[in-house]
């Protein structure tokens, strides 16, 4: 057996790393707190769009990426560093590497700072980092991985504490999400096209941003907690069976989940039923894990009433509980179809990243000063009144998004007395939900106030201590090749031979044809069956092979790889296979003119996915208010596709045509001249900047090479075409006494916008149509008062 | 391979196969988790407070 030996050692711990982190997530976390405030108050006065990279649309993937990135992960990388020295009992890996890793991520964060508003965008939520800072992401975090795993290497404690598995399902899957959605072909040193489109860019794209938050703001966060809870309550962990059960099932189930975040849309419904179903499931892990953090306090409560730490990590923790609570309903497509577009999804992320993440970081660094410094902490006082504050300030803008996403929701689906016409305009929806947008940017400011004070009662407390760098003795780890797990006995044991056997048989009967299929099913159960019977034979086996796994840190990373790898690879193999265009029997969109093409990319640039969407769901209110329902097809050349998140803004699916280009000129320079109350800020910027032609034949060029059916064209065929669309749009504009040069960003805007809901029909279609005399889906042609808006442009 | 679960409309079993699926991964780590013996559980869960 690998046992501890006698002789004991001193080990000073890499405590200044910690501290570093620490710090930076203290101040990156004001910074996106800030910003968030800056951008609630955007969407309620629009005068605060104070410049063009100052816009709502550049800044609120600053505010996210600063709160995910900087913010939490600053805070993940301190907690992990801290606790895997002490659970490991040796000091971390490299130094170098360690230094490496902090100034590196600090890099990345100031790089993100200047591009995101400098309007430099992939265009994709939580991925809007630009190619060459997402090569520096991606070697930051392997040199984080090494470290880490040199650090487990090198341990002397034998076993792996249930906190290390969850960062090593951290690290692994991070890495794969991260690298998959952030595969492009750039065409210059600031812009890439994407590998994937359309449907496939959607369903990749939201198994990153949904697994983003499972496995950067989630799993880490859960090891931290963990660690640290029992620390602050001085007991040990409620259960650590049922934190077996907790890790296992939450990792497996976690990376399928991501096509709720798609419901109702033109993604193929088995995947959002596989979808909604793996969200519903989740409640059982998510609420395990809760209760596992909660219970930990057992016959300990009293603490709650004076340890601002334990305040903070179970008020974290029940904020963990909500947020997973509200997580699987959202899922439900029933609710989903109220809530998704709508503040509702705001909030939810809210009850996450505050409440969770906020206080969880809260707590730790009041936890980790004290003793980082070797001091006391200054002000337990002040510490109440954070909690207060930030709880309050929680609920309150939680509240307001709830109510304002269900009244918006509501509305938008409401419908006149004889069904035939919908009662509201968009912008009445918006005016409705003002006062809650505003009760949204106090909630946000309260919370803003509190983290400040912590700020200065942890420079009081930094002030009166000195940073110290513990040191412990620690029994060196005698190691016994015995206990080493090779990789044949980590792949071919009975446990892992049955569960992947069950499983590549219950896939069997899904893939494969009639007839295969039952007996794939059959061959199933006869495999769980012998799997039983071997257990009722075996079981000490298979409790010593799990447990010599917890002794092997690189066969348990491998299979917990495994676990993560499946859900992912079931839904994106046949949907990258499949969906593609040349197996489209429905509408082909229409290819992108160089101008529009141009068009696209400001409007990508300018961040005008963060509040309007390109998907009319497959539900009636969606079809009354926008047109027909989106088709798998209409996107599938949109590098990067843009259906959006939410609405701030009408869905702009079926823009194209639907008013002058003189009303979207209009519209542009000044919102509110076409749109009473809009709080969409002006883009008057566009009107004098020419956009950028020289840039276009490679962007073509990437395109074709990615599959986008271009003709053959050259450099100067591709700039003329545009140049002359541009000089036809700028005629036009002339009509309505709006000069405006032929060349500018404006014009190519235009000119995409009137691209939008463009479509090639196919001769079965065409067939239909005139069968029926119309084509369109919905029985009558419904009354839209936002149609109204067009006609005000009109002289 | 791969058609038939895009076109067809089969989609109405996917419950059963994701409840399935969640169950199974349940009830192993649930089986191995009642099995963990008492002593090493009751030491795992100390090793954050083994300072």
């Amino acid at each position: 057996m690998t046992s501890t030996s006698a002789t004991k050692v001193p080990i000073e711990f890499n405590d200044k790393v910690v501290r570093q982190f620490m710090l930076a997530s203290i101040i990156f976390g004001v910074v996106a707190m800030l910003a968030g405030v800056l951008i609630a108050l955007q969407l309620n006065f629009h005068q605060l769009n104070l410049a063009e990279f100052l816009t709502f649309g550049r800044l609120r993937p600053l505010h996210t990426n600063a709160a995910i990135f900087a913010f939490v992960g600053n805070m993940m990388f301190a907690g992990v560093y801290y606790s895997t020295q002490r659970l490991c009992k040796v000091r971390m890996g490299n130094d170098t590497l360690s230094a490496i890793h902090f100034w590196g991520w600090q890099l990345i964060i100031v790089a993100a700072a200047i591009t995101l508003p400098l309007g430099f965008s992939r265009g994709k939520e939580y991925a809007e980092l630009i190619w060459p800072i997402n090569i520096a992401v991606a070697v930051i975090w392997v040199v984080f991985a090494i470290n880490f795993f040199i650090t487990l290497h090198k341990r002397n404690e034998p076993t792996l504490y249930v906190a290390l598995w969850f960062y090593i399902s951290t690290i692994i899957t991070v890495a794969m999400l991260y690298i998959v959605n952030h595969l492009s072909i750039p065409t210059s040193l600031t812009h890439s096209y994407g590998i994937f489109a359309g449907v496939q860019d959607g369903l990749v794209q939201w198994w990153y941003g949904h697994n983003a938050v499972a496995f950067f703001l989630t799993t880490p966060i859960l090891g931290i907690m963990y660690y640290f809870l029992p620390k602050a309550a001085e007991r040990p962990v409620y259960s650590y069976r049922l934190s077996i059960v907790h890790f296992w099932s939450l990792v497996f189930l976690y990376i399928w989940a991501g096509p709720h975040h798609l419901l109702n849309t033109a993604l193929p419904k088995w995947l959002q039923m596989l979808g909604m179903f793996f969200s519903l499931m989740l409640w059982a892990p998510s609420w395990g894990g809760m209760l596992n953090g909660l219970l930990t306090l057992r016959g300990a409560w009293d603490k709650l009433r004076t340890d601002p730490v334990i305040k903070f990590f179970i008020a974290a923790v029940t904020f963990y509980g909500m947020s997973t609570f509200e997580g699987p309903l959202l899922s439900i497509r029933a609710v989903n179809a109220l809530s998704h577009y709508s503040d509702w999804t705001i909030g939810h992320v809210h009850s996450g990243a505050l409440g969770w993440n906020g206080f969880m970081a809260a707590g730790l660094f009041y936890w980790l000063a004290p003793r980082l410094w070797n001091t006391k902490l200054y002000s337990v006082p002040m510490a109440n009144f954070h909690f207060w504050i930030g709880t309050f300030g929680i609920l309150l803008y939680v509240v307001a998004m709830w109510i304002s996403g269900i009244m918006q929701g509501l509305m938008l689906n409401q419908v006149t007395a004889d069904g035939l016409a919908l009662k509201n305009t968009f912008l009445d929806t918006l005016q409705a939900i003002r006062p809650l947008m505003g009760l949204r940017v106090i909630g946000g400011a309260m919370f803003l106030v509190g983290w400040l004070v912590m700020c200065i009662n942890l420079w009081k407390t930094i002030r009166s201590g000195k940073a110290t760098n513990e040191v412990r003795e620690v029994a060196l780890l005698q190691r016994d090749s015995s206990q080493v797990m090779g990789l044949g006995e980590t792949f071919f044991n009975d446990p892992l031979t049955y569960s992947i056997g069950g499983l590549l048989l219950v896939c069997g009967w899904l893939f494969l044809p009639p007839g295969a299929d039952v007996a794939s099913l059959i061959c199933a159960c006869i495999f769980a069956f012998m799997a039983v019977k071997r257990f009722q034979k075996a079981h000490q086996t298979w409790s010593f092979w799990y447990d010599k796994l917890l002794h092997n840190y690189l066969p348990f990373t491998l299979l917990t790889f495994v676990a993560v790898v499946i859900g992912g690879l079931i839904q994106l193999i046949p949907t990258i296979t499949v969906n593609t265009a040349k197996n489209m029997e429905d509408r082909i969109q229409k290819l992108y003119e160089p101008l529009e093409l141009a068009g696209r990319d400001i409007y990508v640039s300018e961040g005008c996915y963060n509040c309007h969407s390109q998907m009319i769901r497959t539900l009636v209110p969606d079809v009354m208010r926008y047109g027909e329902y989106s088709r798998l097809g209409e996107s599938i050349y949109d590098h990067p596709y843009q259906w959006g998140s939410k609405r701030t803004g009408p869905d702009l699916a079926r823009e194209g045509g639907a008013r002058p280009n003189s009303w979207h000129y209009e519209h542009m320079m000044d919102p509110r001249s076409m749109s009473p109350q809009s709080n969409m800020p002006s883009y008057t910027h566009l009107k004098d900047k020419p956009f950028d032609q020289n840039a276009l034949p490679k962007k073509i060029a990437v395109l074709t090479q990615l599959g986008v059916p271009y003709p053959v064209m050259d450099a100067t065929s591709i700039k003329m075409k545009a140049l002359e669309q541009g000089a036809a749009i700028a005629e036009d504009l002339k009509k309505a006494n709006i000069v405006v040069r032929p060349d500018s960003e404006m014009v190519a805007i235009i000119a995409y916008l009137q691209k939008l809901g463009q479509f090639e029909t196919p001769a079965i279609e065409e067939t239909l149509t005139k069968k029926s005399g119309g084509g369109v889906p919905f029985p009558l042609t419904p009354v839209n008062p936002d149609k109204a808006r067009s006609a005000m442009a009109k002289p | 391979m791969y058609k038939r679960i895009i076109y067809e409309n089969w989609h109405a079993i996917i419950p059963l196969v994701a409840f399935a699926t969640a169950g199974v991964v349940f009830g192993i780590m649930t089986v191995r988790g009642m099995l963990l013996r008492k002593e090493k559980s009751e030491q795992m869960s100390l090793l954050p407070l083994d300072d």
